[in-house]
């Protein structure tokens, strides 16, 4: 009978509840310490680095790692360490800001497109036009025109990550638009925005916030990859991409200039994508309960 | 009217000449446009605490016509009156009350709820949305509809993915039992469920019919399952109805030859000997033609073993014989 088979659901679903929810999405869990710990670079970076990222000191340079420069020395005696940790501050800023402005921007348009078809057929010729430039020459084209800052940057990964975000906002919409349950909850006399806010964004946002974690590591790299070809922060800034870039030429002699800037950008989008992933299988209840 | 004329107080819905068009290709630069025509001319009524079958092959349009009686799609044409108000040119806002009285369970019991939210966040919508409780009586009220459909109270918190398919049916039908409407139509409502919970639901819209009286629009391919939950069935073909009668007649002296072949198709062994004995030939050949190009005059005559030359230039219409069974077919007519 339904109840019998209620209460075996019942135990079922407790038995496997009773698990702390950390423990059942481990990859969630370790992106999470990862990005936490990056974070806490990042906010105290005054403290953790003892000597001031960009003070020159021409008597001590290329130094190797050491008590006292636990990462060694640049080319110009600037502290390797405090570099990094200054670094970290760039890439978790771009990182977070370019997320969530692109997603915010995207699931508007994406709104605005899959309720309007008119507006679908104008916005998604734009976004076509926009994602037939690779992204990465989009945002040196647009650094090129303007004066190179974070907030430029920033500004620059956006434009260039926008279109995608669009196109898998209106997709979502499109589908849920159609799904039974919006049907249904039209005729239990539910009006526009109540099938907008009650049945269509809660079932997008899953799918949004995992695109937004890839988008998040994908802007950290695009990130290195401006401020190493002088697109990007201006080189006063510490950024590990511009670490990298100064420390390529002498790469034979202090390898650790590249290696650790470069290990921690690879670490940070590593543990974003691990989150991701983690928090896309966490986040559909229809596949959680088949990977249980 | 078709049937011997119902008196309007009884009617629920009675729609005429109604139509459904869907624009499928449109060539280069918009010109030469296609369209299907997924419900051709439909004419019906239902009564209070009557349920009306519509039977078809899949393609006949019996899922677009149980939507456009919702008004969850917008007719081309026709009309639709409910309790003798047409309401076919509402515009949403003005329709949204009226969704009170019409209610609709859905084929894919999977699809049809909301997979964010709890069960007790499902049946208090439409009890909200229609006012038909106090804020504080909700809780009561939505335990009061589980328990009507066989549900345990504390199922409340919990989410559709917790649940068999034939205990989601039940959330469903509970939802559509929420505002206490005049018609519920039940699209293929347990065609997506083992056969064991198929007759527990089906019992479950039965018992619910004798005490509340609701009318049922029953869209089904399954004729077992229509002989044993209908009053009249009306059997769909391209778009049309070609034959609408009550129950036992229809089954019994089926007139036209589509209703002879689909009931010839039933694997039953009481139907198949009266088929193999007084209608050998008749069982369908081929596919059922597309609605983008529907065959000329009567629709079923590429597949007719009785298709006359009249047949290709005449559409049949539906005319009523005796004791309100009528047929859309110009060889069986009187």
């Amino acid at each position: 009978m339904a109840t019998a088979s209620a209460l075996d659901d019942d135990a079922v679903t407790h038995a496997v509840r009773r698990r702390p929810a950390w423990r059942r999405h481990p990859t969630v869990t370790a992106g999470l310490i990862i990005l936490g710990l990056v974070c806490a670079m990042a906010i105290a970076a005054p403290w953790l680095a003892s000597i001031d990222p960009t003070a020159l000191s021409t008597a001590k340079r290329l130094r190797p790692p050491s008590p006292e420069f636990w990462f060694g020395t640049d080319m110009m005696g600037r502290d390797v360490w405090s570099r990094t940790l200054y670094g970290a501050r760039v890439s978790v800023i771009t990182g977070l800001t370019v997320a969530a402005l692109a997603t915010g921007i995207g699931l508007l348009l994406g709104l605005l497109a899959g309720f309007d078809r008119t507006i679908d057929a104008v916005m998604m010729r734009i976004m076509d036009g926009l994602m037939a430039i690779p992204a990465i020459l989009l945002a040196i084209a647009l650094m090129a025109l303007t004066r190179a800052s974070l907030g430029n940057v920033i500004i620059a990964i956006v434009v260039a990550e926008v279109p995608r975000v669009v196109r898998l906002a209106r997709g979502i919409v499109l589908t849920l638009r159609e799904a039974t349950f919006v049907e249904a909850a039209t005729a239990s006399g539910t009006g526009f925005f109540g099938l907008l806010f009650r049945h269509i964004l809660p079932n997008a946002v899953a799918p949004l916030v995992v695109q937004s974690t890839y988008i998040a590591a994908s802007a950290m790299i695009t990130e290195a990859i401006l401020s190493f070809i002088g697109a990007g922060v201006p080189s006063s800034t510490p950024s590990w991409g511009n670490m990298m870039a100064e420390g390529r030429t002498v790469f034979q002699v202090a390898p650790q200039l590249v290696l650790f800037p470069g290990l921690c950008l690879s670490v940070t989008v590593l543990a974003i994508n691990m989150l991701g992933d983690g928090l896309r299988d966490m986040l559909d209840p229809r596949l959680a309960r088949r990977m249980k | 009217m078709l049937q011997d004329a119902p008196s309007p107080a009884e009617t629920v819905l009675d729609v005429a000449g109604l139509a459904k068009s869907f624009t499928v290709a449109r060539s280069w630069l918009g010109r030469g446009r296609k369209s299907l025509r997924a419900v051709d001319g439909v004419d019906f009524s239902i009564r209070r605490g009557e349920t009306l079958s519509l039977v078809g092959e899949s393609g006949s349009g019996k899922s677009t016509l149980a939507r456009l009686c919702l008004k969850l799609i917008e007719p081309t044409a026709g009309r639709i009156q409910l309790f003798g108000r047409s309401i076919e040119s509402l515009p949403p806002r003005a329709m949204r009350p009226l969704r009170r009285n019409l209610q609709m369970v859905f084929q894919d019991p999977f699809a049809s709820l909301n997979p964010r939210l709890t069960v007790g966040q499902i049946l208090g919508e439409p009890i909200r949305n229609f006012r038909i409780a106090p804020e504080a009586d909700i809780a009561a009220r939505v335990e009061a509809l589980l328990a009507r459909v066989g549900l345990p109270a504390d199922v409340v918190s919990r989410r559709a993915h917790e649940f068999s398919g034939g205990q989601r049916q039940r959330i469903g039908i509970a939802r559509a039992l929420a505002p206490e409407p005049q018609l519920i139509v039940l699209d293929e409502p347990v065609s997506a469920l083992d056969v064991s919970v198929q007759a527990q639901v089906l019992n479950l819209l039965g018992d619910l019919q004798a005490q509340a009286g609701y009318a049922y629009l029953f869209v089904s391919h399954d004729l077992a399952v229509v002989r044993h939950i209908s009053h009249r069935v009306a059997v769909m073909y391209l778009g049309r109805i070609v034959e609408i009668g009550p129950v036992e007649r229809l089954f019994s002296a089926p007139r036209h030859p589509y209703t002879e072949a689909l009931l010839a198709a039933v694997p039953d062994p009481a139907t198949r000997h009266r088929a193999g004995t007084r209608r050998r030939g008749t069982g369908l050949r081929g596919e059922i033609p597309s609605p983008i190009d529907p065959p000329s005059g009567c629709a079923f005559r590429t597949r007719c073993p009785l298709a006359t030359e009249r047949c290709a230039r005449e559409r049949p219409a539906l005319m009523a014989g005796k004791d309100g069974h009528a047929v859309a077919c110009h060889v069986r007519q009187d």
